[in-house]
């Protein structure tokens, strides 16, 4: 079995949560897994789930080496969802928690792996990734990132989605980074008490908004932040850079099936809202405008990438673009500025009224730690905005004072208070759930 | 043996309603079900509708009574008791 991607993996500095892995110790745990790999038929499918984020990294690279096609599974997929893939895939081989169980399936790719998209849909999708990409994707988004082989990257979000891969499996691959794992996301109070130094920490909104709740400024060796998978208000990244003045804060733009990541960009205070940066290298943006692409303007967000996934449909594509549901704002100079998504765009009597436009400023509004702004329709004006927000407020004044900071077309028609959104792993919220409460209520 | 058992019993008791009263005074922590509707064997994800930032803030108001708890601790607690058994290790 080829070890590449496992030896170039283990030779670098490898800590688990507050201690720094021995040779010996990456070796040995290595051994284990071989044995694991190497008693699976040749070109197996393989569904990986491993609470171990070391382990499942090492098997995830394992299978890689072994000419298997390894489908990372998040810890956290319901089991009837984790039933579905299994039926839809021809009940491979699992491999779950470094257990094996299941039937078996030849791949019908090597040198790949499957990931799932996350978050916002439904149901999950395979995307089949090439590993070759994927490092060059890593090294694309490290380069934007300025993370050098002397940075510490902290694992703080789930290594078995498409950013995990990519940002600190593939990332230490190639940047040679040092890489901290942790079996649970750790709050700067819980850093503090750590020896940090040149450490980079890649945080989801929620996470953010986490951060900015500890007020725990003033910790020394967090070299960077960069905040991705959602949207971040200006107002948190605002909050951040008061906490750390010397800390540079990125924020970053990915989709699964686009290998992740597509763009980065340093954030400062004079960015406007939804800005999330330029194409890293390779990648290439475009919008979708009247059917028409075009290099900047407003439109559907369409992406050219080496990164992209392997199996695309053909409806995925426009004039060789991924095209995204994605509504962005793309300047003369390549910055991005992140709109709405398509579906969300809503309609009020032929105004084109922006979700994100309205959540800003909700988000303003104190003891209110999250909203969504969805669409209703109506025979009147077509379609008009709903809000539902995170926290127990008194609805009368939110609605007093949105009147005073929106259009007429952008008020809400109904505000919807909830103590605390559903939420996927990621924190991402869980759209379709809170849309259907919302119908019940 | 009895009387330890019974002890040990009053103990984990007691560390139950300590973390029922964080539960209920911290404002991040807000569970699906009422607080008198909470059971020790209650899962924080599935019974609670707590996510890993949920249980970070748990352990931070832990904290002020048990300073010797870690945070990664949540790691591997997936129910209540997980978190009453550990508390009454550090007790």
């Amino acid at each position: 079995m080829s070890s590449n991607l496992c030896s170039l993996f283990i030779s670098r500095e490898i800590s688990v949560e507050k201690s720094v892995c021995t040779q010996e110790f990456k070796e040995q745990l290595l051994l284990e897994v071989s044995s694991i790999i190497n008693e699976l038929a040749s070109n197996s499918e393989i569904l990986l789930r491993d609470k171990d984020p070391f382990r499942f990294a090492l098997i995830f690279l394992a299978a890689i080496d072994a000419g298997h096609f390894p489908v990372a599974i998040p810890t956290d997929l319901p089991d009837f969802q984790f039933d579905k893939i299994k039926m839809s895939r021809g009940n491979p081989v699992v491999l779950d928690n470094f257990k094996v169980t299941g039937g078996s399936v030849k791949a019908s790719v090597t040198g790949c792996y499957g990931s799932l998209t996350s978050g916002t849909t439904s149901v999950p999708k395979l995307c089949v990734l090439d590993a070759v990409n994927a490092r060059a994707c890593a090294k694309a988004h490290a380069d934007s990132l300025n993370i050098a082989s002397e940075d510490q990257v902290i694992q703080s979000l789930p290594i078995y989605h498409s950013f995990g891969i990519i940002a600190y499996i593939f990332t230490t691959i190639e940047v040679g980074n040092r890489l901290n794992f942790n079996r649970a996301f750790l709050g700067i109070r819980a850093l503090q008490k750590r020896e940090l130094c040149d450490c980079i920490l890649h945080l989801s909104p929620a996470q953010l908004s986490f951060v900015v709740k500890e007020r725990s400024g003033g910790i020394k060796g967090i070299k960077s932040f960069s905040v991705g998978g959602g949207m971040a208000s200006t107002g948190l990244l605002e909050k951040l850079s008061e906490l750390f003045p010397a800390t540079k804060i990125y924020t970053t733009y990915g989709l699964t099936e686009a290998g992740p990541r597509v763009t980065t960009g340093v954030w400062k205070r004079d960015r406007p809202t939804g800005y999330i940066g330029e194409s890293i290298s390779g990648v290439t943006l475009a919008v979708l405008r009247n059917g028409v692409v075009k290099k900047s303007g407003e439109g559907k967000l369409c992406i050219k990438t080496p990164y992209l996934k392997i199996n695309l449909g053909a409806d995925e594509l426009v004039d060789d673009y991924l095209l995204t549901r994605d509504l962005v704002c793309i300047d003369e100079c390549g910055s991005v500025n992140f709109l709405s998504r398509e579906d969300d765009l809503i309609n009020v009597g032929g105004i084109s009224v922006y979700p994100k436009d309205i959540e800003d400023v909700v988000k303003e509004y104190d003891l209110i730690t999250d909203c969504i702004v969805f669409k209703k329709k109506s025979s009147e004006y077509e379609e008009y905005p709903i809000l539902a927000v995170e926290g127990m407020i008194e609805v009368k004044l939110l609605d007093d004072f949105l009147k005073h900071k929106l259009t007429i077309y952008q008020v809400p028609k109904e505000i919807h208070c909830f103590e605390q959104f559903p939420r996927f792993s990621l924190g991402k919220v869980n759209r379709q759930d809170l849309l259907s409460r919302i119908k019940h209520e | 043996m009895g009387s330890s058992c019974h002890a040990k019993g009053v103990s984990m008791n007691m560390i139950f309603e300590k973390v029922l009263s964080v539960i209920e005074k911290c404002e991040d922590l807000n569970p699906k079900v009422n607080l008198k509707e909470i059971r020790q064997e209650m899962e924080f994800k599935a019974d609670l509708g707590f996510d890993s930032l949920a249980l970070m803030s748990l352990v931070y108001e832990l904290q002020e009574a048990y300073p010797a708890l870690d945070e990664m601790a949540i790691a591997d607690w997936s129910t209540i008791d997980d978190c009453v058994k550990h508390l009454e290790r550090l007790e």
